[in-house]
Protein backbone atom coordinates (compact mmCIF):
# COMPACT_ATOMS: atom_id res chain seq x y z
CA UNK A 1 0.00 0.00 0.00
CA UNK A 2 1.02 3.78 -0.62
CA UNK A 3 1.89 5.44 2.37
CA UNK A 4 2.88 9.43 3.53
CA UNK A 5 4.23 10.09 6.02
CA UNK A 6 3.27 13.46 7.48
CA UNK A 7 5.46 15.83 10.07
CA UNK A 8 3.08 17.52 12.54
CA UNK A 9 4.82 20.07 15.48
CA UNK A 10 1.25 21.24 16.72
CA UNK A 11 2.02 24.88 15.29
CA UNK A 12 -0.70 26.76 13.62
CA UNK A 13 0.56 25.14 10.39
CA UNK A 14 -1.27 22.05 11.74
CA UNK A 15 -4.73 22.32 10.70
CA UNK A 16 -3.84 22.90 7.33
CA UNK A 17 -1.02 19.90 7.31
CA UNK A 18 -3.97 17.56 8.54
CA UNK A 19 -6.06 18.98 5.51
CA UNK A 20 -3.76 18.32 3.13
CA UNK A 21 -2.26 15.05 4.64
CA UNK A 22 -6.36 13.96 4.14
CA UNK A 23 -6.38 15.01 0.08
CA UNK A 24 -3.24 13.51 -0.88
CA UNK A 25 -4.08 10.28 1.20
CA UNK A 26 -7.40 10.32 -0.71
CA UNK A 27 -6.11 11.48 -3.83
CA UNK A 28 -2.84 8.92 -3.80
CA UNK A 29 -5.14 5.95 -1.71
CA UNK A 30 -2.62 6.16 0.52
CA UNK A 31 -2.40 5.66 4.39
CA UNK A 32 -0.67 7.48 6.53
CA UNK A 33 1.66 7.95 9.20
CA UNK A 34 1.76 10.90 11.50
CA UNK A 35 4.76 11.29 12.70
CA UNK A 36 5.93 13.49 16.16
CA UNK A 37 9.46 14.37 16.61
CA UNK A 38 9.96 14.97 20.48
CA UNK A 39 13.35 16.06 20.58
CA UNK A 40 16.24 15.48 23.59
CA UNK A 41 15.98 19.14 24.52
CA UNK A 42 14.01 18.52 28.43
CA UNK A 43 12.14 21.70 27.59
CA UNK A 44 10.84 20.26 24.35
CA UNK A 45 7.39 19.74 25.56
CA UNK A 46 7.27 22.64 27.60
CA UNK A 47 5.14 25.53 26.42
CA UNK A 48 5.80 27.88 28.95
CA UNK A 49 9.30 29.27 28.59
CA UNK A 50 10.43 30.32 32.23
CA UNK A 51 9.14 26.99 33.69
CA UNK A 52 11.94 25.01 35.41
CA UNK A 53 13.22 21.67 33.21
CA UNK A 54 10.32 18.63 34.30
CA UNK A 55 11.14 15.48 37.04
CA UNK A 56 11.14 12.29 35.49
CA UNK A 57 7.37 11.89 36.16
CA UNK A 58 6.68 15.34 34.89
CA UNK A 59 8.56 14.07 31.54
CA UNK A 60 6.18 10.90 31.65
CA UNK A 61 3.38 13.25 31.87
CA UNK A 62 4.36 15.75 28.77
CA UNK A 63 4.74 12.74 26.29
CA UNK A 64 1.75 11.12 27.84
CA UNK A 65 -0.54 14.38 26.95
CA UNK A 66 1.80 14.65 23.84
CA UNK A 67 1.00 11.12 22.57
CA UNK A 68 -2.77 11.68 23.26
CA UNK A 69 -2.77 14.92 20.66
CA UNK A 70 -1.31 13.16 18.40
CA UNK A 71 -3.95 10.93 18.61
CA UNK A 72 -6.15 13.09 18.55
CA UNK A 73 -5.05 14.68 14.98
CA UNK A 74 -5.08 10.56 13.81
CA UNK A 75 -8.65 10.79 15.14
CA UNK A 76 -9.58 13.30 12.57
CA UNK A 77 -8.30 11.61 9.80
CA UNK A 78 -10.03 8.38 10.64
CA UNK A 79 -13.14 9.98 10.68
CA UNK A 80 -12.66 11.23 6.92
CA UNK A 81 -12.18 7.87 5.76
CA UNK A 82 -7.71 7.63 6.26
CA UNK A 83 -6.52 4.81 7.36
CA UNK A 84 -3.67 6.07 10.18
CA UNK A 85 -1.05 5.14 12.26
CA UNK A 86 0.95 7.22 14.94
CA UNK A 87 4.82 7.23 15.73
CA UNK A 88 6.02 9.14 18.62
CA UNK A 89 9.35 9.54 17.99
CA UNK A 90 11.05 10.38 21.47
CA UNK A 91 14.72 11.21 21.92
CA UNK A 92 14.57 12.07 18.16
CA UNK A 93 15.59 14.16 15.49
CA UNK A 94 14.96 14.74 12.13
CA UNK A 95 17.29 11.39 10.72
CA UNK A 96 15.02 9.82 12.78
CA UNK A 97 11.83 10.65 11.29
CA UNK A 98 13.35 10.31 7.52
CA UNK A 99 14.40 6.96 8.72
CA UNK A 100 10.72 6.21 9.63
CA UNK A 101 9.99 7.27 6.05
CA UNK A 102 12.68 5.22 4.76
CA UNK A 103 10.70 2.17 6.52
CA UNK A 104 7.61 2.86 5.18
CA UNK A 105 8.93 3.70 2.36
CA UNK A 106 6.92 6.61 1.93
CA UNK A 107 5.62 8.11 -1.62
CA UNK A 108 5.71 11.32 0.20
CA UNK A 109 6.40 13.58 2.80
CA UNK A 110 4.33 16.30 4.35
CA UNK A 111 5.53 19.01 5.99
CA UNK A 112 4.77 22.66 7.36
CA UNK A 113 6.54 25.95 6.43
CA UNK A 114 7.29 28.22 9.45
CA UNK A 115 8.16 31.42 8.34
CA UNK A 116 10.87 32.36 11.06
CA UNK A 117 13.13 35.03 10.43
CA UNK A 118 17.04 34.87 9.78
CA UNK A 119 17.78 34.56 12.77
CA UNK A 120 16.11 31.94 14.20
CA UNK A 121 16.93 29.82 10.78
CA UNK A 122 20.52 30.82 11.55
CA UNK A 123 20.55 29.21 15.13
CA UNK A 124 17.84 26.79 15.19
CA UNK A 125 18.22 25.35 11.19
CA UNK A 126 14.49 25.12 9.75
CA UNK A 127 13.28 21.53 9.81
CA UNK A 128 11.94 21.98 6.80
CA UNK A 129 15.27 23.03 5.14
CA UNK A 130 16.75 19.92 6.35
CA UNK A 131 14.20 17.62 5.35
CA UNK A 132 14.29 18.57 2.13
CA UNK A 133 18.03 18.17 2.14
CA UNK A 134 18.07 15.14 3.34
CA UNK A 135 14.95 12.83 1.93
CA UNK A 136 15.11 10.52 -1.23
CA UNK A 137 11.58 11.34 -2.60
CA UNK A 138 8.99 14.04 -2.97
CA UNK A 139 8.76 16.62 -0.36
CA UNK A 140 5.31 18.73 0.18
CA UNK A 141 5.70 21.60 2.03
CA UNK A 142 2.41 23.48 3.26
CA UNK A 143 2.28 27.16 4.02
CA UNK A 144 0.93 28.50 7.33
CA UNK A 145 -0.40 31.61 5.15
CA UNK A 146 -3.82 30.94 3.85
CA UNK A 147 -4.29 28.99 0.80
CA UNK A 148 -5.82 31.29 -1.87
CA UNK B 1 -9.86 22.56 -12.08
CA UNK B 2 -6.91 22.55 -10.18
CA UNK B 3 -3.86 24.20 -11.16
CA UNK B 4 -0.03 22.76 -11.28
CA UNK B 5 2.41 25.61 -11.80
CA UNK B 6 5.90 23.35 -12.18
CA UNK B 7 8.80 25.43 -12.53
CA UNK B 8 11.76 24.17 -15.04
CA UNK B 9 15.75 25.09 -15.01
CA UNK B 10 16.39 22.59 -17.28
CA UNK B 11 18.84 20.48 -15.50
CA UNK B 12 19.94 16.82 -14.68
CA UNK B 13 16.14 17.01 -12.35
CA UNK B 14 13.70 18.03 -15.41
CA UNK B 15 13.01 14.56 -16.27
CA UNK B 16 12.32 13.73 -12.44
CA UNK B 17 10.61 16.88 -12.45
CA UNK B 18 8.26 16.07 -15.56
CA UNK B 19 7.32 12.47 -14.25
CA UNK B 20 6.58 14.05 -10.76
CA UNK B 21 4.46 16.73 -11.87
CA UNK B 22 2.37 14.26 -14.72
CA UNK B 23 1.78 11.82 -11.55
CA UNK B 24 0.04 14.72 -9.74
CA UNK B 25 -1.38 16.44 -12.38
CA UNK B 26 -3.20 12.63 -12.80
CA UNK B 27 -3.84 12.35 -9.60
CA UNK B 28 -5.45 15.97 -8.92
CA UNK B 29 -7.12 16.10 -12.49
CA UNK B 30 -5.09 19.30 -12.68
CA UNK B 31 -3.96 21.41 -15.15
CA UNK B 32 0.02 21.93 -15.89
CA UNK B 33 1.78 25.74 -16.23
CA UNK B 34 5.39 24.65 -17.12
CA UNK B 35 7.05 27.67 -16.23
CA UNK B 36 10.75 28.66 -16.58
CA UNK B 37 12.45 31.83 -15.44
CA UNK B 38 15.06 33.48 -17.38
CA UNK B 39 16.54 36.11 -15.05
CA UNK B 40 17.54 39.67 -16.52
CA UNK B 41 20.59 39.57 -18.43
CA UNK B 42 24.07 39.75 -16.66
CA UNK B 43 24.92 43.75 -17.55
CA UNK B 44 29.15 44.32 -17.17
CA UNK B 45 31.03 47.78 -16.20
CA UNK B 46 33.48 48.90 -18.87
CA UNK B 47 35.33 51.47 -21.13
CA UNK B 48 32.22 51.89 -22.49
CA UNK B 49 29.80 52.01 -19.32
CA UNK B 50 27.80 49.35 -17.76
CA UNK B 51 26.86 47.36 -20.92
CA UNK B 52 25.06 43.36 -21.39
CA UNK B 53 27.24 41.01 -21.81
CA UNK B 54 25.48 39.67 -24.69
CA UNK B 55 23.90 41.36 -27.71
CA UNK B 56 19.86 41.69 -28.03
CA UNK B 57 20.51 39.04 -31.16
CA UNK B 58 22.09 36.58 -28.69
CA UNK B 59 19.82 37.27 -25.81
CA UNK B 60 16.66 36.65 -28.48
CA UNK B 61 18.00 33.52 -29.86
CA UNK B 62 18.62 32.66 -25.67
CA UNK B 63 14.99 33.05 -25.19
CA UNK B 64 13.74 31.58 -28.69
CA UNK B 65 15.63 28.04 -27.77
CA UNK B 66 14.26 28.05 -24.20
CA UNK B 67 10.93 28.62 -25.65
CA UNK B 68 11.17 26.08 -27.81
CA UNK B 69 12.45 23.61 -25.22
CA UNK B 70 9.45 24.25 -22.60
CA UNK B 71 7.11 23.69 -25.61
CA UNK B 72 8.46 20.42 -26.00
CA UNK B 73 7.90 19.47 -22.44
CA UNK B 74 4.63 20.74 -22.52
CA UNK B 75 4.13 18.60 -25.90
CA UNK B 76 5.11 15.51 -24.05
CA UNK B 77 2.51 16.29 -21.20
CA UNK B 78 -0.14 16.89 -23.60
CA UNK B 79 0.65 13.39 -25.36
CA UNK B 80 -0.01 11.92 -21.95
CA UNK B 81 -3.54 12.89 -22.33
CA UNK B 82 -3.01 16.15 -19.62
CA UNK B 83 -3.29 20.17 -20.54
CA UNK B 84 -0.28 21.67 -19.75
CA UNK B 85 0.82 24.78 -21.73
CA UNK B 86 4.39 26.31 -21.44
CA UNK B 87 5.04 29.72 -19.96
CA UNK B 88 8.45 31.55 -20.30
CA UNK B 89 9.01 34.32 -18.03
CA UNK B 90 11.76 36.76 -19.41
CA UNK B 91 13.97 39.17 -17.29
CA UNK B 92 11.65 37.52 -14.18
CA UNK B 93 12.36 37.47 -10.59
CA UNK B 94 11.28 35.17 -7.69
CA UNK B 95 8.24 37.88 -7.60
CA UNK B 96 7.36 37.68 -11.47
CA UNK B 97 7.32 33.91 -10.31
CA UNK B 98 4.85 34.37 -6.97
CA UNK B 99 2.44 36.93 -9.70
CA UNK B 100 2.32 33.77 -12.54
CA UNK B 101 1.03 30.88 -9.61
CA UNK B 102 -1.05 33.94 -7.98
CA UNK B 103 -2.45 34.47 -11.59
CA UNK B 104 -3.24 30.96 -12.35
CA UNK B 105 -4.58 30.21 -9.11
CA UNK B 106 -1.96 27.68 -8.88
CA UNK B 107 -3.39 24.50 -6.17
CA UNK B 108 0.02 23.25 -6.31
CA UNK B 109 3.71 24.55 -7.07
CA UNK B 110 5.86 22.01 -8.05
CA UNK B 111 10.03 22.77 -8.06
CA UNK B 112 13.75 20.95 -7.62
CA UNK B 113 15.60 20.59 -5.12
CA UNK B 114 19.32 21.93 -6.38
CA UNK B 115 21.81 21.34 -3.34
CA UNK B 116 23.66 24.69 -3.71
CA UNK B 117 26.37 24.73 -1.01
CA UNK B 118 26.55 27.40 1.65
CA UNK B 119 28.61 29.99 -0.16
CA UNK B 120 26.31 29.73 -3.14
CA UNK B 121 23.13 30.28 -1.20
CA UNK B 122 24.55 33.20 0.81
CA UNK B 123 25.50 34.85 -2.52
CA UNK B 124 22.82 34.08 -5.07
CA UNK B 125 20.12 32.90 -2.77
CA UNK B 126 18.24 29.53 -3.21
CA UNK B 127 15.16 30.18 -5.64
CA UNK B 128 13.36 27.33 -3.79
CA UNK B 129 13.82 28.72 -0.54
CA UNK B 130 12.14 32.21 -1.64
CA UNK B 131 9.27 30.27 -3.25
CA UNK B 132 8.77 28.32 0.03
CA UNK B 133 8.81 31.14 2.17
CA UNK B 134 6.33 33.63 0.10
CA UNK B 135 4.24 30.50 -1.49
CA UNK B 136 0.06 30.77 -0.67
CA UNK B 137 -0.11 27.21 -1.90
CA UNK B 138 1.85 24.02 -0.75
CA UNK B 139 4.81 23.77 -2.85
CA UNK B 140 6.09 19.94 -3.78
CA UNK B 141 9.94 20.00 -3.49
CA UNK B 142 11.39 17.02 -5.96
CA UNK B 143 14.85 15.72 -4.65
CA UNK B 144 17.89 15.19 -6.71
CA UNK B 145 18.08 11.85 -5.99
CA UNK B 146 16.62 8.65 -6.84
CA UNK B 147 12.94 8.16 -5.89
CA UNK B 148 12.36 4.39 -4.89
Amino acid sequence: MNTIVTLVDYSDVTAKLIEQTERYAKALGSQVILVHVVSRDPMALVNEPASQIPSEEQRRELLAADFKHLSSLADLLTAVGVNVEVRQLVDADIGKALAESEHWNAELIIVGSHHHGVLYNWFVGSVTSDVIKAASGPVLVVPATPAK
Amino acid sequence: MNTIVTFIAFSDLTPRLIEQTERFAKILDAQVILAHLLPPEPFVMGMAGVVPMTSQEQRQKLIDADGERLMELADRLNREGLTAQAEQLVNADIDTALESCARWKADLIIVGSHHHNALYNAFVGSFREKLLKAAHCPVLVVPEIAVQ
